[in-house]
């Protein structure tokens, strides 16, 4: 890239990071349809947070849909080491390629399948895994390095036991996606086979892969061997950890993530016995601690009462569900949140949000039944009742 | 009868007047046996936080008098229309009044042809396509004199009364095939239902899933049974069109409690169909793909069998057929155990998603 090209690109990037959720939307959508996307993926590597969040409809392809599983545990290239229990974001095109390469025309017609901007959890999406998957974990065990390795930045000798990782999780896929069922059902002779058929080396990724997916499956990985409780920390406590997918989710959801990631350590808690772990938990849920009550002050002033006090007469009602749905996403966090500790700050910021709520209907903003609403949402039907 | 509650803890219970006064709640058991437990309100607050909404809707209910599902639905939707449901049941609440009262227009005008057809028969199909021509409406002002001096009444009370008849026919329609009326809708809803479920259930396997799908089903079949005899004696009245006025201006409540029988038979119906055509809102996780929605699929229908009602105990004598004979047996899913907070609180926006796609 020349001098003038990166200038460019700085000055692209620094607008785009600036940009409103729609014009960001605009723009992937509009990267997706090139081919091959080249520099034009680095570009969208700093709204990676931010497309967490917006999770526009994109069109899933080969690539994507090839390391679907392991979504929750990619990371950027920068400060990956091989013993990390993650995916590098610089080797998902070239493995795919490779993949794509070995699997011949199939991986084709998947691509051609998947190539419209889809969401996830539908049967076209279903039924391409299902083919897709299981014949990639088989290749992943002997596929010839990438011939273009050397674009991902990392040395050759990562790729082989990395792609044998890879392989050994999505050959697990079956048994990843009935995790909810069971750790319902505490089926830990299932766990113990899992990890077994995967092999020491991709013990750690699968781990990963399947506590970011079903954190209440912790309690069982952990009786699963002696070695696991030390490994669940540690993966509780790093990158792909909670305290990221709280930060990443959208607010929507936070809360329900949130109450699986508590009930999920305190079933850990009662399954540890090792006072240094239960110092490491303590932190884990101590680190959680802070990431909601940030995202909860953050989103508080950011999602609901800057919306809140822009409500002007001539509103539409698109305005008032969008701010009931902040609120209701704030109060689930909340409540979820408390468990871990911080109740007075909770308590103080919800009082502030209510103050917000009174003054906003006294000055018009919102009607009488709304403000009932949005203070039934944020302190309780107790608090409403009494304005009726 | 069932109220469309949106507390989490209020889904799926019913009411009913209480001797004290007022009405209380009827509450199925929590551990999914057979069996309910009745409960008044002061109760209810012991075990749930329940919505303004909610409380709001307990109170006008228990200062209405004579409750039946239709004057439940009416209120409610008096509730949702202040907007205490939230601003989609304001739309909606918008809405079902003016299908309400073009419904009712609809049926008065169709109960005064099918009068005239009976004194003067000219073979006209009456159905919801007849439009009021200016020669139609001569011959009905030819026809009402001769009507009205008939029966010894003024043309004003024909025409008053049949628009008073015209309100308690709008929900079920005033011929059999006058298939828009909105219980005649749901009735073809609770049919496809039915039909999806046993098409959903076709080739899977014979889990937890299929056992609940095959038990609301089953349900749903009958209902639809049920609904359509309890229609055929609601619809033979007005072959006698001059008798059945008569009837009506003698005894309104038992002519009004006549028709009501299709809004009994189909209580609690339209938030089961619901539940299976609204698209699933549990939000994915990562990873999450096709399996997950099965799964959420089968939160659905734990949900939807909790609520299937029993048939009103009087069905038999209503319809001369004995329904109960083929009432299959049911396991219905107790509560879930222990919910989140955030969970409860998301199941509050489902309900009252729900309450917004009523009709």
């Amino acid at each position: 890239m020349t001098g003038t090209g990166g200038q460019d690109s700085q000055l692209f990037e620094s607008r785009l990071l600036k940009a409103r959720d729609e014009e960001i939307t605009q723009v992937v959508a509009m990267i997706d349809t090139l081919s091959p996307r080249g520099a034009a993926d680095a570009l969208i590597a700093p709204l990676r947070p931010r497309l967490a969040l917006l999770r526009p409809s994109r069109p899933l392809g080969f690539c994507r849909l090839l390391f679907t599983p392991f979504n929750p545990v990619i990371v950027p290239l920068r400060g990956w080491r091989p013993q990390h229990k993650s995916v590098p974001r610089s080797v998902l095109m070239p493995i795919a390629a490779t993949v794509a390469r070995e699997l011949g025309p199939n991986a084709r017609l998947i691509d051609a399948e998947t190539e419209k901007p889809v969401s996830s959890g539908t049967t076209a999406e279903a039924n391409a895994c299902a083919r897709l998957w299981p014949a990639a974990a088989a290749v992943l065990q002997s596929a010839p390095a990438p011939e273009d390795w050397d674009k991902t930045e990392l040395p050759l000798a990562v790729y082989a036991p990395l792609a044998r990782r890879l392989g050994a999780v999505l050959q697990q896929e079956p048994v990843l996606a009935t995790l909810d069922r069971i750790a319902a059902t505490g089926d830990l002779r299932t766990i113990e086979v899992m990890l077994k058929q995967v092999g020491a080396d991709a013990v750690p990724l699968i781990s990963a892969v399947a506590l970011a997916r079903t954190p209440a499956i912790a309690a069982l990985l952990v009786k699963a061997n002696d070695g696991m409780a030390k490994l669940v920390l540690e993966i509780l406590s790093g990158p792909s950890g909670p305290g990221t997918q709280i930060t990443l989710a959208p607010l929507g959801e936070v809360g329900l993530r949130l109450g699986e990631q508590v009930a999920s350590l305190r079933a850990m808690e009662a399954n540890i016995t090792s006072a240094e772990f239960r110092r490491q938990l303590h932190e884990v849920r101590q680190h959680l601690d802070e990431v909601s009550l940030a995202r909860f002050t953050s989103a508080l002033e950011t999602e609901f009462l800057i919306q809140l006090r822009a409500l002007g007469l001539s509103r539409n009602t698109e305005d008032i569900t969008g701010i009931e749905t902040a609120a209701r996403a704030l109060r689930a966090l909340e409540l979820e949140a408390r468990v871990l500790g911080g109740g007075d700050v909770y308590d103080r910021l919800l009082r502030q949000g209510v103050e917000a709520i009174l003054a906003c209907g006294r000055n018009r903003g919102i009607n009488k039944i709304e403000t009932i609403r949005l203070v039934e949402i944020l302190a309780g039907s107790a608090a409403a009742l009494a304005l009726l | 009868m069932t109220a469309p509650f949106v507390s989490a803890m209020l889904i799926g219970v019913r009411i009913r007047p209480s001797a004290r006064g007022g009405i209380e709640m009827v509450m199925p058991n929590p551990s999914g046996r057979r069996g309910v437990y009745i409960t008044p309100w002061d109760d209810i607050q012991g075990l749930c936080q329940p919505t303004v909404h909610d409380t709001v809707l307990y109170r006008r209910l228990g200062q209405t008098s004579g409750l039946v599902p239709e004057t439940v639905r009416r209120v409610a939707w008096e509730i949702a229309a202040e907007g205490l449901g939230g601003a989609a049941a304001r739309r909606a609440a918008a809405l079902a009044k003016a299908a309400d009262e073009a419904e009712h227009l609809l049926a008065s005008f169709l109960l005064l042809i099918s009068l005239i057809e009976e004194v003067d028969p000219t073979g006209l199909i009456i159905d919801a396509q007849i439009r009021r021509t200016p020669a139609l409406e001569e011959r009905a002002r030819a026809a009402l004199g001769t009507i009205a001096s008939g029966m010894s009444w003024s043309r004003a009370a024909v025409i008053g009364e049949i628009d008073a008849l015209g309100r308690h026919f709008a929900p079920v329609g005033v011929e059999r095939s006058d298939s828009r009326a909105r219980l005649r809708v749901l009735l073809t809803r609770v049919q496809a239902l039915a039909c999806s479920l046993r098409a959903w259930l076709d080739g899977r396997d014979n889990d937890d899933a299929a056992g609940l799908a095959r038990t609301i089903a089953d349900a749903a079949s009958l209902a639809a049974e049920a609904s359509d005899a309890t229609l055929s004696g609601i619809h033979d009245q007005t072959r006698d069109m001059r008798g059945l006025l008569r009837r009506w201006r003698a005894h309104p409540d038992t002519i009004a409690e006549h028709i009501g029988r299709l809004a009994w038979v189909l209580d609690g119906w339209e938030a089961i169909c619901l539940m299976w055509e609204l698209p699933v809102m549990t939000p994915n996780r990562p990873g999450d793909r096709g399996t997950d929605r099965i799964r959420d699929r089968s939160a659905v229908l734990r949900a939807m069998a909790r609520l299937i009602p029993a048939l009103p105990c009087q069905i038999s004598d209503w319809t001369g057929y004995d329904f109960g004979a083929n009432t299959p047996e049911r396991s219905v899913p107790g509560f879930p155990s222990v919910e989140s907070a955030a969970r409860t609180l998301a199941a509050v926006t489902r309900n009252e998603h729900l309450r917004a796609a009523y009709r």
